[in-house]
């Protein structure tokens, strides 16, 4: 088995650093915003809007309902801007909301919407990712494929364990982080990611 | 190193290593082990599989007007009344969507069916009649003088009619 070659320890501090000064950053922004600084929300809302949407997109599978889910998550951020006080990582805050979000809105409207989704994956998923032009269309087609046996594996998964997948491969949280932002311990994060490992190492082995 | 997999707490220094979140001496001890387990380097490939079958999800393009959107959305949340947004919050859409209080359906139910159980079956409480009082006592005489002229009446009608009597002479 080939892996890739590890980290550093420098490249590993060096890193950290980054995130707590990036943390920091997020605290001190939504403080100026708290005091009606407007320019640090939009600051914030540069920097972390992508990664909530994506989040939510890989949740939902609909990028409309994706983009509308998120819209409510920073609305509900900037309505809680007088109560804020940066006692846990912003990142978290923020994921717990986009988590409890995207859950209820796959708990309230599964049934209803389940179909619809499934017809818009092509349009909306597949065909809106940017076609690699090197490709053949052979090629683009197997891409294609392996992809939607992706995304359907992950929509198998219960939604915690897909909201805890997520998080871990596609934002490289934390366990505490995504205990955080699911609100549960972390030895029950590190349970839930071993169930749905185990879940996709089943569907996904043979794509090797 | 002991086997990774025998417990469920170090099952995820194999997941970490595989994510490459490990330090390099993890790692190295990491790699040791897998040289000589084959069950864990059954793992380890399976599970590099996934990880690499999920990279070719990427991300999704964001809507231009997203922002604007989103702007719009907080001005008119910032220029409703307090009512309305309490309305459009959490609470009063748990209101106007009464599936959402399915939970407590059952409770409210058992309430009322053991309210109205209380209702139809209570022992219904008369008051009893007043036995020694004054207005029963003037009824009483009443009724007793009425029968008494009653009687006279009946007596003076027998007299009248009677054969003997003067009263009935022929005219």
């Amino acid at each position: 088995m080939s892996v890739p070659p590890q980290p550093s320890v420098t490249d590993r501090v060096q890193s950290d650093m980054t995130a707590a000064l990036a943390l920091e950053r997020d605290a001190e922004l939504m403080l100026r915003v708290r005091d009606g600084d407007s320019a640090s929300f939009a600051l914030l809302l540069e920097r972390h809007r992508s990664p909530v949407i994506h989040f939510i997109y890989r949740m939902v599978l609909n990028q409309a309902i994706a983009e509308e889910l998120a819209q409510e998550v920073f609305l509900r951020v900037y309505r809680s801007r007088q109560s804020y006080e940066p006692t846990a990582k912003f990142t978290t805050w923020l994921f717990r909301i986009a988590t409890h979000l995207a859950l209820n809105w796959i708990r309230d409207g599964k049934n209803e919407k389940a179909h619809e989704s499934l017809d818009e994956e092509a349009q909306d998923g597949v065909f809106r990712q940017v076609a690699d032009r090197q490709l053949t269309v052979e090629q683009e087609m197997i891409r294609t494929a392996r992809l939607a046996e992706v995304r359907t594996a992950i929509a198998s998964l219960p939604g915690k364990q897909r909201a805890a997948v997520l998080m871990h491969k596609y934002h490289e949280m934390e366990y505490s982080q995504i205990a955080g932002a699911l609100n549960c311990s972390e030895s029950a994060v590190k349970s839930l990611l071993f169930r749905a490992y185990e879940t996709l190492r089943a569907r996904l082995a043979h794509m090797a | 190193m002991e086997c990774p997999l025998q417990s469920k707490e170090t099952t995820e220094v194999l997941l970490d290593y595989c994510s490459q979140k490990t330090d390099p001496e993890t790692t190295g001890r990491v790699e040791r082990h897998i040289s000589e387990c084959a069950q864990c380097r059954a793992f380890a490939d399976a599970q590099k599989c996934v990880w690499t079958a999920m990279d070719s999800w990427h991300d999704v393009e964001i809507s231009s007007g997203f922002n604007r959107s989103l702007y719009a959305r907080i001005d008119a949340a910032e220029n409703s009344s307090w009512w309305s947004r309490m309305w459009s919050g959490s609470w009063g859409q748990s209101l106007l969507n009464p599936f959402g209080w399915r939970p407590a359906m059952p409770i409210v139910t058992a309430c009322l069916t053991l309210a109205a159980a209380l209702f139809l079956y209570s022992p219904v409480t008369r008051p009893l009649p007043e036995q020694n009082s004054s207005g029963q006592v003037a009824k009483e005489s009443v009724d007793l003088e009425q029968v008494q002229t009653t009687l006279d009446d009946m007596e003076m009608l027998k007299q009248l009619s009677s054969p003997s009597s003067g009263g009935s002479a022929k005219i």
